[in-house]
């Protein structure tokens, strides 16, 4: 399930080296093609995120080689 | 520190279940009020604080009631799935007593039960949670 953010995903993974380059472990922004801007925090990538395109997708993500999945143990979620 | 304190009938039982409204996040709302625009009312649900949780989920119909787009994606492992990617939404929490917090919460489809929110360890690394086992109560804080 990634339909929504698959330009902004595609355009994460072709700047992925370079990124880990300078800003490994921070937060970067991408919209379409472009890769915005790196970020200390998610909020602030986010909010930088609403003040330029609004209540659009856009992609924050956290800038690692190998994306770390969150962890759940309940049987509720139904993924 | 605000704070709230829940009882239910038996938490061995139910478990920590809260009834929180979910409402867009601040940032958002600051965004629609200053252009004009109609804030989403907020949607009331049945939470489960959950320690097993590395983050806060919200059912994914939730974030399309408040007319959230997407600000991330991640994958999730849960106990019968690996790698699925789930999209992430900025919200606030409304808890009881206007305990309120804001969360980068996942959307995600839970099953089979009456729960619509699973409250993770995101939000619990902002504050205090005290569970009370011979008293069927617990207690947020942040």
């Amino acid at each position: 399930m990634t339909e929504l953010l698959a330009d902004e995903l595609d355009t994460y993974e072709k700047n992925k080296k370079e990124l880990l380059g300078r800003a490994a472990q921070k937060y970067v922004l991408i919209k379409d093609s472009e890769v915005v801007d790196v970020f200390e925090t998610p909020i602030d990538a986010i909010r930088r995120g609403y003040e330029l395109y609004g209540n659009v997708p856009f992609l924050v993500k956290e800038i690692r080689e190998v994306d770390k999945p969150l962890e759940f143990t309940s049987h509720l979620l139904g993924v | 520190m605000a704070s709230f304190t829940a009882q239910v009938p038996s938490l061995v039982d139910a478990g920590p279940v809260v009834e929180v409204q979910i409402a867009v996040g601040s940032i958002l709302e600051d965004l629609l009020t200053s252009g004009g625009e109609q804030v989403p009312a907020p949607v009331t649900v049945t939470a489960m604080i959950d320690t097993g949780a590395t983050s806060t989920v919200i059912q994914q119909d939730i974030a399309d009631q408040l007319g959230l787009n997407p600000v991330g994606v991640t994958p999730i492992n849960t106990p019968s799935s690996t790698g699925v990617n789930c999209y992430r939404y900025l919200v606030r929490l409304f808890f009881q007593n206007n305990v309120n917090v804001e969360a980068v919460a996942i959307g995600a489809p839970l099953e089979g039960q009456h729960i619509q929110c699973l409250i993770g360890r995101d939000v619990l690394a902002l504050g205090v949670f005290v569970y009370v086992g011979y008293t069927n109560t617990f207690t947020l804080s942040f």
